[in-house]
């Protein structure tokens, strides 16, 4: 069985091959490549989601404020201000253009493309074509989800979750697209579901394919125990991808007939009236929707921060120079987590009208996922305990991440005990729960993985100093923006009201949501500079050499940018890959370094 | 250990699967989930909504003949089997068997598919579609099938539809009674007793009705009639046997584009694997016709 070895052979032979523009950079079926199309598009998108989100902000601060610059661009019908409806399209859109096209293709699409040959030792993907058509399939995505700002009634409105009956009243004949019971829901939302079956069908050849790479392309020697934790949550991730994301296309085909075809498989039976329409004679159940839709999008969470953890734990390890505490209990604790994020999809129905005593099972495995989660944290700080912390931007990040986490994992457990859910499930806590996860962990996560792989994507450093700047301001603004959430929920604010200053009880939160909406924009403000960091050093940056950070795994040993084919040898691989700290007179030990009885290593993986 | 492993350099640390044949087992299980998700919808609405007086309708109240459906679970199991053979062939050697076999699979393909359409064609016919089914008589609907209904018997007593005399002349009957019947009684005299369900029964009707469908066992005689969940039905059943006619179709394309290089002389031994791999895939496809028949057909 030598077929990745004639694999490589294959690879080596055409890499003098010059290619033309058109196919190094844009056709490109080179997993590297590829994955720094994922980071551009995706980043492009995170700008968009991030001003979808200022926009929400502005409203919530200043409601129906006349705002400068946009207000004469598409607000003229209401005086210059900000529509109720059009609220409720910006925060349904920053969701899904968040969830479905920054994090979800950021973690998987960027950082699994451009890490998983390179860290397991392989020339390539298993399939670099589908690779390419995987990348290519999100375009259409992009593309759709971008058209329906401009369709007939807006962009949708119902909520990332689309919930029917909201957001998926049929259109019976005769009436056009625009269903009576939402405005925003006619067009809009046909472009947004199949948008979101682009993105399903481009995430499940990704996933087919990092699974059989990791499974059959790892260089010798790699074997399952010595593979980096950034490989393992990318596999895990995949897997979990692969078994979920179906159904979640069979949700949105069924939603997508329910608006096209007029079947009712997500309306209510007969009697239900709108303004001017009635359900058809059929009718199905509208939470036999959220069953389909959590079922997917509870592993998504999953999805959306997996990968994080496993590229923060190589990270940390790295920059304090020790080995990653624990090993196989953080293996065994993302494996955990994962089976156990498809068992608990329920919890985001306690309010939906569940039985109890369904609930209290959906309870008990939700909070038993606090304990893999714990498990994990705990390895983290006994990684960095003792360690010879150096602290870089990646570190930082890195070590945000942990932190981050530990709030967001614990407002996490009080929406996973029913009674708690119940009160606080439709206010701010559970906003500030879901951006200390994503945002503050995922995303922080993310900024970590660029600051440490870019030597390696584009051979130059990104300057040091603008990274420490960029984390501390990044840092302090989103908890200034994200902490008050906790307490306007407990407090009683209700999200998705676009105008909180109607409510008696509401409107004394006004200020604490100024000062909210104030750290969004310097939060917004601190990104410019990554971006001139980012493109700076694309051009500028002091030049990286292959191992800047002396770290162990493969990638470091393939030059900086890696060419075609990535190594110049097969790597052949002894040891895991945290051989950190103190061994005699070497500081480290390369997976690749080969076994040396004078300095014999602390674990023998 | 270490030494081990450094003196096996070449060993492959996979699975010892083609990564072509790993890669299909995963698409299959991709698949496995979105049909899972389809039928569990199925299972979720059958089970969780109809009721005694309001049934889920039989195979004979939606037109859905068990043979038909029997006959076309035969030919997709033959399928199964040509195209192991022809696997089998190649692996023997023998091309000229194995394209044999191909075409026999493909031909089979397309017999399921033909029976298919000649099935969905009757629930057109029979206006059995989603959306367009009545069901529940009162309120506004009872009005839409009333209208519905004169248009329909209008139709065939005006001689526009082959009926026989007798027929036309019962038709022609209860379009004269037509105004002094509530929705629910109309029903009643097109179904007649033993069809309509408890639900859709007017109140103090008689028990024995003989309905014109069940008189004249005309099949042109086409006379909308309720259908308690016959639109839930038919948006399952479409949803679930139009997926997999779509998975039958995407196999007969590779079927097509492996005989179309046979006739080009291209076929042969190198496409093992191939010929493995898209029989691994139609063996699924006709799994699920598998699961499919009885959940649609006999339960």
């Amino acid at each position: 069985m030598s077929s990745s070895q004639l694999h490589v052979g294959e690879v080596h032979a055409h890499e003098h091959h010059e290619l033309s523009f058109i196919h190094k950079y844009i056709f490109s079926t080179d997993h590297k490549i590829i994955g720094i199309q994922f980071l551009f598009t995706t980043l492009l998108f995170l700008v968009l989601g991030g001003a979808l989100a200022l926009l929400v902000r502005t409203q919530l601060a200043w409601p129906h404020a006349e705002l400068p610059w946009i207000s004469s661009w598409f607000l003229e019908s209401n005086g210059g201000r900000m529509t109720e409806s059009f609220y409720n399209m910006l925060f349904s859109m920053h969701a899904s253009v968040m969830i479905f096209f920054v994090i979800i293709p950021l973690l998987a699409g960027a950082f699994g493309n451009f890490t998983i040959p390179l860290m397991i030792g392989a020339p390539d993907m298993a399939f670099p074509k589908l690779n390419m058509l995987s990348y290519w399939f999100m375009w259409p995505a992009f593309i759709l989800i971008l058209v329906s700002f401009f369709a007939e009634g807006g962009a949708p409105a119902a909520g990332w979750t689309s919930y029917p009956t909201l957001a998926s009243s049929s259109m019976p004949a005769g009436q056009g697209f625009d269903s009576p019971a939402a405005p925003n829901s006619g067009h809009g939302q046909i472009f947004w579901l199949l948008s979101l079956l682009f993105v399903g069908v481009s995430s499940m050849m990704g996933s087919v394919n990092y699974i059989t790479t990791i499974i059959n392309m790892r260089s010798p020697g790699m074997t399952l125990y010595r593979m980096p934790m950034t490989i393992w949550a990318l596999f895990i991730t995949a897997i979990l991808q692969a078994f979920a994301l179906p159904v979640l296309t069979v949700a949105l085909i069924l939603q997508s007939l329910d608006k096209l075809l007029g079947t009712t498989f997500f309306l209510p039976p007969a009697g239900l009236e709108f303004a001017n329409w009635e359900t058809g004679p059929g009718g199905g159940q509208p939470l036999l929707w959220q069953h389909l839709f959590w079922f997917y999008s509870h592993p998504a969470v999953y999805i959306m921060i997996l990968p994080a953890m496993g590229m923060v734990s190589d990270i940390i390890s790295t920059f304090a120079r020790r080995a990653l505490f624990g090993y196989r209990a953080m293996i065994l604790s993302i494996a955990g987590i994962a089976g156990l994020g498809f068992i608990v999809w329920g919890h985001h129905m306690f309010q939906s009208g569940m039985d109890p005593r369904l609930g209290t099972g959906f309870m008990i495995a939700t909070i038993m996922i606090a304990l893999p989660s714990a498990i994990k944290t705990f390895n983290w700080l006994a990684t960095v305990y003792r360690g010879n912390v150096q602290y870089t931007a990646a570190m930082l990040f890195a070590l945000a991440f942990v932190a981050m986490f530990i709030i967001g994992g614990l407002s996490g457990i009080f929406m996973a005990a029913t009674p708690v859910d119940i009160y606080i499930h439709d206010t701010y806590f559970i906003v500030a729960h879901l951006h200390y996860v994503l945002f503050s962990s995922s995303l922080l996560g993310i900024f970590a993985g660029i600051y440490y792989w870019f030597p390696k994507m584009f051979g130059r450093l990104m300057n040091e100093s603008l990274g420490k700047l960029h984390f501390t301001l990044t840092f302090i603004f989103l908890n200034g923006l994200f902490f008050p959430m906790h307490i306007l929920g407990v407090a009683g604010l209700r999200r998705r009201i676009p105008d909180i200053t109607n409510a008696v009880l509401e409107s004394p939160l006004v200020s604490l949501n100024q000062f909210m909406t104030l750290c969004a924009f310097a939060l917004g403000v601190s990104q410019f500079i990554f971006i001139y960091n980012f493109f700076y050093s694309l051009f500028r940056g002091e030049v990286s050499g292959r191992n800047p950070w002396h770290s162990n795994t493969l990638e470091w040993v393939a030059p900086s940018p890696p060419g075609h084919g990535n190594f110049e040898t097969i790597p052949v691989v002894h040891r895991w890959p945290y051989d950190y700290g103190d061994y005699g007179s070497i500081d480290h030990l390369k997976q690749t370094d080969p076994p040396d009885p004078s300095h014999p290593s602390g674990q023998h993986h | 250990m270490e030494h081990a492993v450094s003196d096996e350099k070449q060993a492959h640390m996979g699975l010892p699967l083609p990564n072509g044949k790993l890669a299909m087992w995963l698409f299959l299980v991709t698949e496995i989930m979105f049909f899972t998700a389809l039928i569990g919808t199925y299972l979720l609405i059958r089970m969780g909504m109809p009721t005694q007086s309001q049934p889920w309708p039989g195979p004979k109240d939606v037109h859905l003949v068990e043979a038909i459906g029997a006959f076309n679970t035969f030919v997709l199991i033959c399928s199964s089997l040509t195209v192991v053979l022809a696997h089998w062939s190649l692996h023997t050697n023998d091309v000229r068997k194995a394209t044999m076999y191909m075409g026999i699979t493909l031909a089979l393909g397309c017999v399921f598919l033909v029976v298919k359409a000649f099935e969905y064609k009757s629930k057109i016919d029979h206006q059995i579609l989603p959306g367009r089914v009545f069901e529940k008589l009162d309120g506004p609907t009872g009005y839409r099938f009333y209208r519905t209904v004169e248009e329909q018997l209008k139709h065939i007593v005006e001689g526009h539809a082959h009926a026989s005399e007798k027929a036309r002349e019962a038709c022609r009957k209860l379009l004269d009674e037509l105004p002094r019947l509530s929705p629910k009684e109309i029903n009643l005299r097109i179904a007649g007793s033993k069809k309509v369900k408890e639900c859709d029964m007017p109140s103090g009707a008689s028990k024995e009705v003989t309905g014109i469908l069940e008189e004249f066992h005309d099949e042109d005689l086409h006379l909308s009639h309720s259908i308690p969940f016959g639109n839930m039905w038919a948006s399952c059943y479409f949803a679930m046997t139009g997926f997999h006619a779509l998975h039958v179709l995407g196999g007969l394309v590779v079927f097509g584009v492996i005989l179309i290089m046979a006739w080009m002389g291209k076929f042969g031994v190198q496409h093992l694997n191939l010929v493995e791999y898209t029989g691994l895939y139609w063996h699924f496809v006709d799994i699920v016709w598998i699961f499919l028949f009885p959940l649609l057909y006999l339960v």
